[in-house]
């Protein structure tokens, strides 16, 4: 559900501090520090994000004028990850396994050679898969400190939460009735009342 | 963050729930017209999707209006409360559906009031110069190598405004919730609303703002 079609589905998350002077001057070299860079089947790691245009994961050039429109920064998060399919790896594995034995002159593996084996295997099928490709569309209205990101999934927001951090330095605080409240002004007695709070109760009472 | 703040925010993340429980009731009983005071009154009601749930227990209602049966209220006297709703607003003539999540008012689905560009497009302009013999080749491929931003514009500008529309209900909802009328008088209505007992609805009008209802 992006942000430049179709049905928006997002988390709004608020930029807790002021942004001092020249920013986002600085910024657009952190964020190309942090563009994507895609998968090799070499690479130990399975799973990698970092920064796209918006709305066009393959575009890593981060040109300027695809992030910094007026008022508003905008981005894509790329999470790229080598998905093996199970019984493919399963029975790879096997096959080398046989392979192994037969050449060794034996009838069991250790489990060091197992370890080492299933490297192997991972090795030899990331070179002939291509890696699964997600993303994700962010946007900040820097005027109102608000963030939307266009995923509701824990694990890609984890990932862009710690990827935000690392390129803006910025810990974003996720909305939530009591963070919406704050910015609607509690003030001290409101505070109080919301730390007395107990939920409504609607149900029957139990007999 | 001080472990103060993340109570304010976990151990009180119900309130999510019963700010829907109330947009429900208000909808029900002001028949799907609410009002605030930045927006006056504009249509708002329940539709396609409600999820109610306590714990390891969930009513998923799928329904033209899932809020009005039996079924939802039942939920709620089992000791459920909203977790998501689906939720059309009528304003100013536009028509926006979402479905909002209770415990981080998260945002699903939100389908936009047609914007400007969707309902004009090009093709009637391309076929007014068309018809008029002007030639669009030179014109179109401009629009490729350029990209239009204005789109993100106005779907943002009208994103935020149905954000504006919802956190001005929190507000109100708020302002209910952490005064003593709540326990006085909103959480008994719930209650006998959720019973499927009559409420006069003009009396809770006037006693939520804190006057005497007026003698008929």
């Amino acid at each position: 559900m992006p942000a430049l079609s179709g049905s928006l589905s997002y988390a709004r998350f608020f930029v807790p501090e002021k942004l001092p002077r020249g920013f986002f001057d600085r910024s657009l070299e952190k964020i190309r520090h942090r563009a994507m860079r895609p998968l090799e089947a070499s690479d130990p790691a399975p799973e990698r994000a970092g920064w796209c245009v918006m709305g066009d994961p393959l575009d890593l050039s981060l040109p300027r004028e695809r992030i910094f429109l007026d008022g508003w920064v905008n981005l894509g998060l790329r999470i790229d990850r080598w998905a093996i399919p199970g019984p493919l790896f399963k029975s790879k594995l096997r096959e080398a396994e046989a392979k192994y034995l037969e050449k060794k002159g034996r009838e069991r593996l250790g489990r060091r050679e197992r370890a080492e084996l299933k490297e192997v295997v991972t090795g030899e099928l990331r070179k002939k898969l291509v890696p699964t490709t997600r993303a994700l569309d962010l946007t900040w209205a820097v005027e109102d400190g608000l963030v939307r990101f266009f995923s509701h999934s824990e694990k890609p927001t984890g990932i862009m939460l710690d990827l935000f951090k690392a390129t803006f330095g910025i810990e974003l605080v996720p909305e939530s009735p009591f963070t919406l409240g704050e910015r609607l002004g509690l003030d001290e007695d409101a505070l109080v009342a919301w730390d007395e709070l107990e939920p409504t109760v609607i149900a029957r009472p139990s007999r | 963050m001080s472990l103060q703040r993340v109570d304010r925010i976990e151990q009180r993340r119900f309130v999510g729930r019963e700010l829907l429980l109330w947009l429900w009731m208000e909808s029900e009983l002001f028949e799907s017209t609410l009002a605030t005071e930045e927006h006056g009154s504009f249509g708002f009601w329940l539709e396609n999707k409600l999820v109610l749930s306590a714990e390891t227990e969930s009513t998923r209602i799928r329904a033209a209006m899932p809020g009005a049966g039996r079924e939802a209220k039942e939920a709620l006297l089992r000791g459920q409360l909203p977790e998501s709703m689906g939720i059309r607003i009528s304003h100013e003539g536009e028509e926006t559906s979402l479905a909002l999540g209770a415990d981080k008012l998260g945002v699903t689905g939100l389908k936009l009031a047609a914007l400007k560009e969707e309902h004009d497009g090009h093709v009637p302009g391309d076929l007014v110069d068309e018809l008029s013999g002007k030639n669009q080749r030179r014109k179109k491929k401009k629009q490729v190598e350029e990209i239009d931003d204005s789109p993100f514009y106005d779907r943002m500008e009208k994103t935020a405004a149905v954000e504006g529309l919802l956190v001005a209900l929190y507000r109100d909802f708020l302002a209910l919730r952490l005064s003593p009328r709540w326990n006085a008088l909103i959480a008994p209505t719930m209650r006998r609303w959720a019973m499927g007992e009559a409420v006069d609805a003009e009396a809770y009008r006037a006693a939520k703002r804190g006057k005497r209802p007026r003698k008929r």
